[in-house]
C-alpha cells in the first residue's frame, strides 16, 4: 500500500508583530490510503496548523521554514499553482468546527453542491449526495440558504461538499464541536461510514481524546508543535508512555467515579518563539527530571509507538509521578 | 427547614412566533416543576432547543413565567428587579460577555459591588483581590485587559465577578462549553471547591452530560420544553428511567450504541401523547394516545409510562 500523506520534520511559523510563533516543530507522521488518523491536543497544540498545511490552506503569515508535506507523492509546498488546486480539487476534502462559516450565507444549498459537483452535474446526482449523507428533506434542503438549517443539518451538508468529488483524503478539524453532544456521535459515524464507503482516508483533528480512539485507528496525540505520542489507538489509550497523554485522558471528565475528582493538567500550553531546547511539557510535568529540562527528546520507538519523552520507560512501568 | 432557593411551580413560557405568516406561539418550557436547595447544584441537560436557557432565565427572574409561579426563599420575585441586587448572578459560555473590553479586569470585577452598595468604597481593592485569589488568579491580573489574558483565566474572571457579592443563587449556562478539556476540569473543580466554601446554590446547564454528571447533586433532563427526569447524579447514570435519558447516557459510556437508535423525527409530535413518542424505541399504543406526566418512580422522577421497565433494562 502506498503512502498517501507523509509529513517529514515539517517545521512551521507565524509572523506576527510580537515576532515569530513555532506552531509546527518538527512534525512526521504518515498516513495509508483508506486509513483513520485522529490527532489530539489542546487549543495551541498546532494541530489545526497541521490539518491546514495538508491543503496548504495555513494563513498568509503562516510559512514553512524546513521539512515537507507529500499527499499523493505531490509536495503541497514545491508544486506550483495549478498543481496545488488540482490536488485540493480532486484528492483532498475539508471539513470544519463551525458549518456555518464554510458554507456561503448568500448562496443557495443546492447551487454550492452543485458547485462542489462539478457545474454539469445532474441535480439528481446533487440529491443522491444529499440523500447519502443522511438527510431526509433532501428538495427543501436544496432550495434552503444556510441560515436556514440546523446546526446538525449544516454539518452533513458540508461532509455532502468535503466528498462530492470522492476525495482520497478528508480533513477533519473539530468536525462536531459546535454540535449537541448527543449529534456528534451521529454526525461522526457518517463521517466514518462516508470514508468507508468512498475508501477515502481521514484525519481527524480533536481535543477529545476518548473521541477520536473510538473512532480511530491509529491515534497522534500534539504538544507544543511535536507529536509527542504515536501509534494504534490500543496502545496509546491503553498503555500511554507520555505524560501528556496521561493527563489529557484522567483530565477529562466521564471516567472518573461517583466522589472522584478530576486531575486538571496545571499550567497553560506554552506559545513557542522557537526550536524548544527542552521538553516543552516538562513545566507541567509530574514526571519532569532534570534531564527534561536540560535536553531536548527526540522522537524514539518504544513498545509498538512513537514517543517524545526521556520517561517514558519509567511511565510504562507504572511508576506514579512524584 | 427553610424554603428552597428556588422553587418553580407548574411553570410555562410560551414565546409568540417572530415569522410573519406564523401567528401561533411557541411552549419554550410547559408545566415544570423543581426545587433547587441551599448548596445543591442542579445539572440541567437535553438538546438545543429544548428550554434549558429559557429555565435559566425564569430562575433568575429575566423573564416572568407565562404559566405557574417561580419563588426565590418561598417568596415570590419582587416588582423591582434592583431589591434583587447581588443575591442572583449568572455565569455564561463566553467570558468576554462578562467583561468589557475596553476595562482593566479589575474594575469589571468590582462593579457589581458598586451596584449594590453592599461594601464601603475603601474595602472594594481589598474584596476584589480575595476573590481572585480564591478563583486562582494572581492579583496582579486585575489591572491586565481581558484580551491580555487565556480563555480559562478570563472565564475565572467571569465567576469571580458573579460571586463577589456573594449570590445565594448562581446559574452557569454552558460555562465551561468552550472551554479545552484540561482547562475544562480545572474551572469545573474550582466551581465545586467554591460551592462547598460559599454555599450557593446553583443551575449547571450544559449539554454535555460528562461534565454535568461531574458538578450536579441532582440531574433533571428537559425535552421539547419539558422536565421528563429528574433524579440524584448518582442513580441516573446506573439506571435512567427515561428513554431520552437512556439515550442521552449513551453519548456517554461506550455501549453498544447499535441497540438504541432513534426514529426519524420528520414527522410531527404525536397531538396527544408523550412528546418523545415518535422518537422513541420503547413505545407502545398507550405513549401515543395518553400523556405520561411526571411521577416517582425508585427514588427518581420520570415522566414515561414504561419507567420501571427502562430503568431495569
Amino acid at each position: 500500500m502506498s503512502s498517501l500523506l507523509d509529513v517529514r520534520d515539517l517545521v512551521v511559523v507565524y509572523n506576527t508583530p510580537r515576532g515569530t510563533v513555532l506552531a509546527l516543530d518538527g512534525v512526521s507522521v504518515g498516513l495509508n490510503a483508506g486509513e483513520t488518523l485522529g490527532i489530539v491536543g489542546e487549543s495551541g497544540s498546532g494541530k489545526s496548523t497541521l490539518g491546514l498545511a495538508i491543503g496548504r490552506l495555513m494563513p498568509q503569515n503562516a510559512y514553512r521554514l524546513s521539512g515537507d508535506l507529500v499527499v499523493n507523492g505531490h509536495s503541497v509546498f514545491k508544486g506550483d499553482d495549478e498543481n496545488l488546486r488540482i490536488l485540493r480539487r480532486d484528492a483532498l476534502g475539508f471539513i470544519f468546527q463551525n458549518p456555518m462559516a464554510a458554507l456561503d450565507p448568500t448562496m443557495r444549498v443546492g447551487r454550492q453542491l452543485t458547485r462542489a459537483v462539478g457545474r454539469r452535474a445532474a441535480p439528481e446526482k446533487v440529491f443522491s449526495l444529499l440523500s447519502s449523507v443522511g438527510l431526509t428533506e433532501t428538495e427543501r434542503v436544496f432550495h434552503s440558504f444556510p441560515h436556514e438549517l440546523s446546526g446538525g443539518m449544516a454539518q452533513r451538508v458540508a461532509i455532502a461538499i468535503a466528498i462530492a468529488r470522492r476525495p482520497q483524503l478528508i480533513v477533519a478539524d473539530e468536525p462536531t464541536a459546535s454540535l449537541d453532544a448527543w449529534l456528534r456521535d451521529q454526525v461522526l459515524e457518517l463521517l466514518l461510514s462516508m470514508c468507508r464507503a468512498t475508501g477515502a482516508a481521514l484525519v481527524l483533528l480533536s481535543h477529545d481524546l476518548h473521541m477520536v480512539s473510538r473512532h480511530c485507528r491509529h491515534v497522534a496525540v500534539m504538544y507544543g508543535g511535536r507529536i509527542v505520542e504515536y501509534g494504534e489507538r490500543e496502545t496509546v489509550f491503553h498503555r500511554q508512555a507520555h505524560p501528556y497523554t496521561r493527563a489529557l485522558l484522567r483530565a477529562a471528565p466521564g471516567a472518573e467515579g461517583p466522589h472522584g475528582r478530576l486531575n486538571p493538567i496545571r499550567g497553560v500550553p506554552p506559545i513557542l518563539m522557537e526550536r524548544s531546547t527542552c521538553c516543552a511539557f516538562a513545566s507541567r510535568c509530574d514526571w519532569a527530571v532534570n534531564q527534561c529540562l536540560d535536553e531536548r527528546p527526540e522522537a524514539r520507538w518504544l513498545d509498538e509507538r512513537s514517543v517524545i519523552c526521556h520517561r517514558a520507560e519509567t511511565l510504562l512501568a507504572g511508576a506514579s509521578g512524584t | 427547614m427553610n424554603p428552597p432557593v428556588v422553587h418553580l411551580d407548574s411553570v410555562g413560557v410560551t414565546y409568540q412566533s417572530r415569522r410573519l405568516r406564523d401567528s401561533g406561539t411557541i411552549a419554550a418550557v410547559s408545566g415544570v416543576t423543581l426545587a433547587i436547595e441551599r448548596g445543591q447544584t442542579l445539572g440541567l441537560v437535553g438538546e438545543s432547543g429544548s428550554g434549558k436557557t429559557t429555565l435559566g432565565k425564569l430562575c433568575l427572574g429575566m423573564i416572568r413565567p407565562t404559566q405557574g409561579t417561580v419563588q426565590l426563599n418561598g417568596q415570590p420575585f419582587p416588582r423591582h428587579r434592583r431589591e434583587l441586587k447581588g443575591r442572583l448572578a449568572v455565569v455564561l459560555q463566553h467570558p468576554e460577555w462578562a467583561l468589557n473590553p475596553r476595562l482593566r479586569v479589575g474594575i469589571s470585577v468590582a462593579e457589581p459591588l458598586s451596584i449594590a452598595r453592599s461594601l464601603p468604597s475603601g474595602k472594594v481593592d481589598a474584596t476584589v483581590e480575595d476573590m481572585l485569589s480564591k478563583v486562582g488568579l494572581e492579583p496582579v491580573l486585575a489591572r491586565r485587559y481581558p484580551h491580555e489574558l487565556s480563555g480559562g483565566q478570563r472565564q475565572r474572571l467571569a465567576i469571580a465577578r458573579a460571586l463577589i457579592t456573594h449570590p445565594q443563587f448562581v446559574v452557569f449556562d454552558e460555562a465551561v462549553s468552550a472551554l479545552d478539556v484540561s482547562i475544562q476540569s480545572q474551572v469545573l473543580n474550582l466551581i465545586k471547591d467554591l460551592q462547598a466554601s460559599e454555599g450557593f446554590a446553583a443551575l449547571f446547564i450544559s449539554h454535555d452530560i460528562a461534565v454535568t454528571r461531574y458538578v450536579a447533586h441532582t440531574i433533571g433532563v428537559m425535552y421539547q420544553g419539558e422536565l421528563v427526569e429528574q433524579a440524584p447524579a448518582s442513580t441516573f447514570y446506573l439506571k435512567p428511567k427515561h428513554p431520552y435519558s437512556r439515550a442521552l447516557r449513551l453519548t456517554l459510556a461506550e455501549e453498544d450504541r447499535a441497540a438504541f437508535t432513534f426514529k426519524d423525527t420528520t414527522g410531527s409530535e404525536s397531538a396527544r401523547g408523550c412528546l418523545f413518542s415518535v422518537r422513541c424505541p420503547w413505545a407502545v399504543d398507550r405513549c401515543f394516545a395518553d400523556k405520561p406526566g411526571l411521577r416517582d418512580v425508585e427514588g427518581s422522577r420520570s415522566a414515561c409510562h414504561r419507567a420501571e421497565e427502562v430503568g431495569a433494562a
